[in-house]
């Protein structure tokens, strides 16, 4: 096999095994702030990925830029995949903004980081408040 | 005049409104961001009723660029009936959320993020390209989920948003994975481009249909993705699950419309209507006994809303005209009904501080009004005459009939009973008089809420009244 292409592979799969984990991590484990860690790894392997795609040839990698007419168009980096990792990013920043002031909030109200816990003591809230209510 | 610039303004206008009204708070009184925030939902309204009388198809291309290489906005006639009563819903939910968090000290948050809401969902209905459809959907859920979060004070509501909001960033990044693995294959991400570019069903191919199939059924939560709607649209301020059940689940079957029209040509799509007709009849039908046990009212109705989708997928899941139309139909009916249940039921939530179908015993008898556009509302969902809901759950009978679905068509009737029990339920329940309270105030509903209300249950018996200009209008292929 050629060398190059086996890199290749070896990275994509690494990409790919990496954006498992990510919401592996969110799902199973209890920490919100790893939940926030693992969201964001696998946003970051996606942009990678993202940016990896728009190497046509990776050998060939040359700035969008036609320097005389016989220049063929293989030879360039495809410039849209970054366009598009930028927007990704900024929305990531939004995200972890976002996801990082509310488990702020969550340790404020039960002094856990753990969001499994707080589902449970949100479920049996809950229950309680229909329990005191419920009068028939 | 303007027309060539009205649909980049439905989705500039609120999100640059929505920067602005923050500042705008801190630097002025509180009365004016009230009149700001509906004097900007006037503005996209006239906008979205502008666009729906201009005869032809409107189209926008971003810096000029045409498809495949620029960003291009497409308003079909589908759109536009879909564009006019979000907007029309969108205007009267913001006079009621002006009434109904007039005494909040954060309400600028809640306005900023309902504006946050419009701008998102006009940009999915009207892009016309992959990944500016994937920024829409992420502008539309961040805003949701800060208004999940609003009452920040309880805990409850800050698990809901955290619940949803892990959940739906999963779901988001793996839709722009199979973004990304559509581009890998075609180098294309507009969509008209990609219906005529794909063409061989390979491996970048399915696994890119896979993703986004699973996508728009986690934004409209057909079981089993819908764990995380009930809590959210429960602890959210009642106009906001009023906007969030009415028209942010539409964001679903938009997704699911725009990217099934991709795979036409490569006869994965017969796959994706197998698939459905096994999974909706369990989603309506879980969703359906979930909502008959309940015992908090805004949950019995966020319930409704999953039963509702898993209907109008079942519509667009046969991915034939008459299915497709009747789908959207059922999804605008139940959009006008559900936005009315909730806005009434919000009434009596606000005035005695609880959700829970027994505490709320006698509170009908303080408001009627409300009570009576609750009843118009819950019976236009339920699908009876004249309202609606009836002509759009006949239209999908007739659709799933037309091709060779009986059961499902059954599944329909059956429902219909179990939310009518629900409904009546809550009736019940307002009406009752407890025991230990023997007298109950009659009280005046404020003029605003008693408007919204009066002008969105006239709006389910019009809509019954031009049901055919309707369908026809949907019928169209956009």
């Amino acid at each position: 096999m050629d060398i190059q292409l086996f890199l290749w592979n070896v990275f994509t799969v690494s990409i790919i095994a990496s954006v498992i984990i990510g919401v592996l991590g969110v799902v199973f484990k209890p920490n919100a702030v790893k939940k926030i860690i693992a969201l964001t790894i696998m946003n970051d392997s996606i942009c990678i990925l993202i940016i990896a795609v728009g190497y046509l040839h990776p050998s060939k990698a040359r700035p969008p830029v036609y320097e005389s007419p016989q220049t063929s168009s293989m030879v360039f980096v495809d410039p849209l995949p970054q366009a598009l990792v930028v927007t990704a990013i900024v929305i990531g920043l939004a995200l972890t903004l976002f996801l990082s002031i509310t488990v702020l909030r969550l340790y404020e109200h039960l002094g856990t980081l753990n969001f499994h816990r707080a589902l449970r003591l949100e479920e049996e809230a809950r229950e309680v408040e229909l329990e005191e209510a419920g009068e028939d | 005049m303007f027309e060539n610039v009205i649909l980049p303004l439905l989705t500039l206008v609120p999100a640059g409104a929505a920067f602005l009204l923050p500042l705008l708070s801190r630097l002025t009184g509180s009365r004016i961001i009230d009149y700001y925030f509906i004097t900007v939902s006037v503005i996209v309204f006239y906008l979205a009723f502008t666009s729906v009388f201009v005869p032809s198809e409107l189209y926008y291309y971003f810096s000029g660029w045409p498809p495949p290489i620029g960003i291009a906005y497409a308003l079909g006639l589908r759109g536009k009936v879909l564009l006019f009563y979000s907007s029309l819903v969108f205007f009267l939910t913001s006079i009621y959320a002006s009434w109904y968090a007039r005494h909040h000290e954060n309400r600028y948050l809640m306005y900023t993020m309902i504006l946050g809401l419009m701008a998102g969902f006009n940009g999915v209905l009207l892009t016309n390209d992959l990944f500016n459809l994937y920024v829409m959907l992420e502008v539309t859920g961040i805003s949701a989920y800060i208004l999940v979060a609003y009452y920040s004070d309880r805990f409850k509501a800050v698990v809901s948003s955290l619940k949803y909001s892990f959940t739906s960033i999963v779901f988001l990044n793996l839709f722009l994975l199979g973004v990304l693995f559509i581009y890998v294959d075609t180098r294309v991400l507009s969509l008209e481009s990609l219906r005529e570019v794909v063409v061989e069903a390979d491996f970048y191919v399915s696994i890119s249909l896979a993703l986004f199939l699973w996508t728009s059924l986690f934004l409209s939560a057909i079981f089993p993705n819908h764990f995380w709607l009930p809590d959210a649209h429960a602890d959210a301020p009642t106009p906001v699950s009023a906007l969030l059940s009415g028209i942010i689940v539409m964001n679903g079957a938009l997704v699911f419309l725009k990217t099934t029209e991709i795979f036409n040509n490569v006869g994965l799509t017969s796959i994706i209507s197998n698939v459905l007709s096994y999974l909706l009849p369990f989603s309506a039908l879980y969703a359906g006994f979930m909502m008959a046990t309940s015992n908090d009212v805004k949950r019995i109705l966020a319930y409704s809303t999953i039963v509702n989708t898993s209907l109008a997928f079942m519509g667009l899941s046969l991915l034939d005209e008459n299915g497709v139309s009747a789908g959207m139909f059922h999804l605008v009916t139940h959009m006008l009904g559900k936005a009315l249940v909730f806005l009434s039921i919000g009434v009596y939530v606000h005035e005695a501080k609880t959700r829970n179908i027994y505490a709320l015993e006698g509170y009908g008898r303080m408001y009627p009004l409300a009570l009576l556009t609750f009843m118009a509302g819950a019976l236009s969902l339920t699908g009876l005459p004249p309202f609606a809901g009836f002509f759009s759950k006949l239209y999908l009978y007739q659709a799933l009939l037309l091709a060779g679905k009986p059961f499902h068509a059954l599944i329909i009737i059956v429902i219909s009973a179990v939310s009518l029990y629900a409904y009546m339920r809550i009736i019940e329940h307002l009406w009752h008089i407890p025991v230990h309270e023997h007298f109950i105030p009659r009280k005046s509903l404020s003029p605003k809420a008693a408007t919204v209300l009066l002008s969105l249950t006239t709006l389910l018996i019009v809509l019954g009244l031009i049901v055919e200009t309707i369908i026809n209008a949907l019928r169209s292929i956009s």
